[in-house]
């Protein structure tokens, strides 16, 4: 028992000091009105009956949608990419390594691409697509489409991730398999329901929880490209703390926001853990 | 004789203890908040100071955007581990002031190493710049750094093409938009005029229609008739005209948007601060001109830019650091060299008035615009509440209207009563 | 016994299959432009001057290519010392957080003790705490400490991952106790046991892992800039942060330039170790 302890204790103690610390930190914050200046004024529940507005509703929303939107495309996306590559060509290196140099760039580099080439009047994306006679399309000046934007140049700069990933789990699928189904008459389609797609369940699951965590913790993005606008069209969860918090000075709230993130996201995780353990047992 | 060795050894030790101390510069760090040419221009001047004398130190650092570094700042007070010197935003000022952030600097002014206070370019200052409502006066807390205001910028060459002078008054702005934006079908190539929708060039439509932020007492809100007024006169352009470019994102990335369209000759006259003139005046590829805002029932602009502080709770010898140096970076010859470099705009009348500058500026008339400008600068409350006015209230929701999601008049209702709300906190 | 090339052999090669194969080359070729285009843009602009960046249509092919752009921007700070710090940063990190990462998963695996599950939730609680919601009482602490501007307050925040500790877990599980018997029984101890059997079958997880972990904190901007108030520890995309002009898009030259010394390390390496990547996915369990 004591081993038990001993192994998981040291990494215990630094996540209580680093993880748990600062969310204490922020209940304890959250029933306070504090500015980081002046000292802290009891606000009570105030803080979280402010923070449940409409715009607030909004940015549930929006992270929501964000969070699903990414993680769907780049886990599609880089399924059908890593079937369509998974052979030990040049060709495909070279395009599997195009496809990731995307995704070990910095973000503060490419948002700051991407809002030029996304200008509605003279940016890359706009002159190409009048060359096929398409009007131009204000990605980030539209309110209706700015968080699709987001999401796509989201899935844009992340579907190396998954590809790498499972084209490694699909390189791990034994051959033999394939050619048993072949011969029992599998066409293309069976073959990937029935061998590949149950093989991949547990990288599809790691895929999905690291790619969901990752997707509700998106900032630089926002922070570069649109600054939670227009209004607050892509305000995020994650920026929207940070706005409270480092731009109106409103530490409470901000702590509020994130007892309430912390909540969400604990329910979410069991949730899609619970949904997908079934389906692991599947497999072992 | 016991005395006389005693005296002599006191006097020694003095004499040898003095240069040691002296000998050793003190330190204190200077936080600012850019990166860039200003960085590289505010570096070098870091630099200069340090080896014109020996008793101080600076260590300039770059602390993030404006609101990372305010917020370490914050966070610094409230640890005491702030740093001597740092710069703000003048809506900030009357807030942290309240909140004992800064320094009062008057006993350094008129210390032995003071300034002359007087020589500062009216509209630049600290007791210029705000409107104390009736009480009396905040002490010195602030020394301007880099100031300027907001000026039209635009394209010679596409005004001279259709005949036009640059406009002095908002018909005259409407027109000349009309008349140089160009389309191609149902796509504009050319937009006659640009401007980020943002608080700073609000506050000039505000004040240009004759409107004024908070009532003379500034425990109310007195923006709403003329506000409304001036925020219709963009969605107008915008929607009705579609003369007028909304630039996409917030805060400086609409300004960058703004910048750049003005540089490719995607817009053919722009509102943005005096700042970027060194960054136009090499950059353009084509003749520019500068000129006042238009008005409508006056010409009206607010200043901008950031004051050097002082933090008061840094340690004493810091503080004479830090007062030290920025005492050294408003004066005349590095005011000089400061706006030269920059675009920004020097802050004492004698430098302006030196045979240098004036030098300057009849080769580079596009730089004195903002300084004769300065003569209807418009004056900020000394509300504490001005900073969440300007970064709550108004500033994230002048886009709705723009976008058509809000009337101007809803807007300015809702900004009217929660500025109302904030104000009655003070 | 390594894996056999997935496509499978028998097929019949019909018109249908080669229109199918002439598509997805064709869709593949868009797809990589996409993702490539952007890439080869910031190089093409870190070679330019000042005019060519702003002129549109843009061209290509700066002529000449200013390489001195690298020079401006490797010179406006101290970058050499950024890219210490960086690479000290990251593998720092990554060392402490497989280090503590496997020590934990395997008691969360292996081991029964009391309170065992209860505290595995605790870890998964902290998979979702953001860096924005740590940073200010982290900041004061090691303010009160004295640690700030050092490695410390670099690495330790990050010294455990609760998703490294999670997928290492859940890969340990997969593990056959039979094998951790077998070794038992031939005398290994428990670091013999975690590290050299363990880790090895585990390794699929640990590099992908890995992966996510190294490219996160190489281009992390956030945490570095708010828990430094000085260069001593700061990191290369603060250097390349502090080459922006707000509200001018002047220099995108030599912010591109910039960019690339945050980008050309991580590639490479990655290129280095792409096929050491590939290899450890395919590597199965004995059984």
């Amino acid at each position: 028992m004591w081993v038990g302890w001993g192994l998981v204790g040291p990494s215990l103690l630094l996540f209580a000091l680093v993880y748990l610390y600062p969310i204490v930190y922020s209940v304890w914050v959250s029933v306070y009105d504090w500015d980081l200046a002046t000292p802290a004024r009891w606000a009570g529940l105030r803080n979280y009956r402010e923070l449940w507005s409409p715009e607030f509703r909004e940015v549930i929303g929006n992270t929501v949608g964000y969070s699903v939107g990414v993680v769907v495309l780049s886990q599609a996306l880089g399924l059908v990419l890593a079937l369509a590559l998974n052979d030990r060509t040049r060709l495909s290196a070279l395009f599997q390594a195009s496809v990731f140099s995307s995704y070990v760039v910095s973000w503060v580099a490419v948002s700051l691409l991407w809002v030029w080439l996304l200008d509605p009047q003279y940016g890359l994306v706009a002159y190409l697509l009048s060359l096929v006679r398409l009007p131009a399309v204000n990605w980030l000046g539209d309110h209706r489409i700015a968080l699709v934007t987001l999401v796509l140049v989201t899935v844009w700069k992340t579907v190396g991730y998954p590809l790498v990933i499972y084209l490694a789990g699909l390189q791990a699928i034994p051959g033999d398999l394939y050619e048993a189904a072949a011969l029992d008459g599998a066409g293309d389609w069976q073959r990937f329901r029935h061998v590949t797609w149950p093989l991949l369940t547990p990288t599809t699951l790691f895929l999905l929880i690291t790619l969901t965590i990752a997707s509700f913790q998106g900032f630089d993005i926002v922070r570069i490209m649109t600054q939670g606008g227009p209004v607050t069209a892509t305000m995020i969860y994650v920026y929207y703390i940070y706005e409270q918090a480092f731009q109106y000075f409103k530490l409470g709230k901000a702590s509020a926001a994130v007892v309430v993130f912390f909540a969400l996201i604990i329910a979410l995780t069991l949730a899609q853990w619970l949904l997908f353990r079934r389906r692991l047992e599947y497999t072992a | 004789m016991r005395r006389m060795v005693a005296l002599v050894l006191t006097v020694g030790l003095v004499w040898l203890g003095a240069p040691a101390a002296a000998q050793a510069p003190i330190t204190a760090e200077f936080w600012y908040s850019f990166g860039g040419k200003n960085r590289e221009v505010t570096e070098a001047h870091i630099k200069k100071f340090n080896e014109s004398q020996s008793k101080y130190r600076i260590e300039g650092t770059f602390q993030g955007d404006y609101f990372q570094a305010l917020a370490k700042i914050r966070a610094a007070a409230a640890t005491k581990t702030a740093p001597a010197v740092f710069h703000v935003i003048g809506e900030a000022m009357p807030q942290l002031w309240q909140q004992g952030l800064f320094e009062n600097l008057e006993p350094y002014a008129k210390g032995p190493n003071g300034t002359n206070v007087d020589d500062f370019l009216p509209g630049q200052t600290q007791h210029t710049y705000f409107d104390y409502l009736g009480k009396p006066p905040a002490p010195l807390f602030a020394l301007p750094f880099f100031r300027s205001t907001p000026i039209l910028y635009y394209n010679a060459e596409m005004l001279q093409a259709k005949g036009l002078k640059p406009p002095a008054t908002w018909d005259e702005l409407k027109d000349a938009a009309a008349k140089l934006t160009v389309r191609e079908g149902n796509e504009i190539k050319v937009y006659g005029f640009e401007v980020p929708v943002d608080w700073w060039f609000w506050f000039a439509l505000l004040h240009e229609a004759g409107g004024s932020l908070l009532t003379p007492d500034g425990k109310k809100a007195a923006f709403r008739e003329k506000g409304t007024e001036a925020l219709q006169f963009w969605v107008d352009l915008v929607n009705r005209d579609r003369t007028m470019k909304r630039p996409p994102g917030k805060d400086y990335s609409a300004w960058e948007v703004a910048n750049t369209d003005f540089i490719n000759q995607r817009v053919a006259m722009i509102y943005t601060s005096t700042a970027f003139l060194n960054y136009m005046t090499e950059n353009a590829k084509f003749k520019f001109g500068t000129a006042f805002l238009p008005g409508k029932a006056k010409q009206a602009v607010p200043t901008g830019g950031t004051f050097f502080v002082v933090a008061r709770d840094a340690p004493a010898p810091q503080k004479e650091a830090g007062w030290a140096f920025i005492k050294w970076m408003t004066e005349p010859a590095q005011t000089i060299s400061l706006s030269k470099a920059t675009g920004y705009m020097p802050i004492r009348t004698s430098a302006v008035n030196s045979p240098e500058m004036q030098d300057f500026y009849k080769q580079n008339p596009n730089y004195k615009t903002a300084i004769d400008q300065l003569r209807t600068a418009q004056r900020f409350p000394f509300s504490p509440g001005l900073i969440e006015i300007q970064r709550e209230v108004i500033q994230p929701n002048l886009e709705a209207a723009v976008l058509g999601i809000k009337t101007s008049a809803e807007i300015m209702q809702a900004a009217e009563a929660k500025t109302n709300d904030i104000l009655s906190k003070y | 016994m390594a894996s056999v090339p997935a496509a499978p052999r028998v097929h019949r090669v019909t018109r249908g299959h080669r229109l199918v194969r002439g598509l997805t080359l064709v869709a593949l070729a868009v797809v990589a432009a996409i993702e490539v285009g952007p890439y080869i843009w910031m190089l093409s602009t870190s070679l330019k001057d000042l005019p060519a960046v702003t002129q549109f249509p843009p061209s290509l092919l700066p002529r000449p290519p200013r390489w001195d752009n690298y020079a401006k921007a490797w010179q406006s700070g101290p970058f050499l010392r950024y890219a210490v710090n960086n690479v000290i940063q990251t593998v720092g990190i990554l060392v402490l957080q497989l280090g503590f990462g496997c020590l934990a998963a395997y008691g969360f695996s292996k081991v029964r003790f009391p309170g065992r599950d209860a505290m595995f939730l605790v870890v998964i609680a902290c998979l979702i705490v953001p860096p924005q919601v740590r940073f200010v009482p982290l900041y004061m602490l090691f303010s009160k400490l004295g640690l700030l501007n050092t490695y410390a307050s670099l690495i330790v925040p990050y010294a455990v991952s609760a998703l490294g500790t999670f997928l290492i877990r859940e890969a340990f599980m997969q593990i056959s106790d039979d094998i951790l018997d077998a070794a038992r029984v031939d005398g290994a101890g428990l670091f013999t046991l975690i590290f050299r059997i363990m880790v090895p079958i585990a390794r699929p997880a640990i590099v992908a892992f890995s992966l996510f972990s190294v490219v996160y904190h190489w281009n992390d901007f956030f945490w570095p800039l708010v828990m430094t108030t000085n260069d001593a520890v700061r990191t290369l995309p603060i250097g390349v942060a502090m080459l922006r002009e707000e509200g001018t898009g002047a220099r995108w030259h030599i912010i591109m330039a910039g960019s690339m010394f945050v980008v050309v390390p991580v590639l490479a390496v990655f290129a280095v170790a792409q096929r050491h990547i590939i290899r450890a996915f395919t590597f199965t369990s004995l059984k």
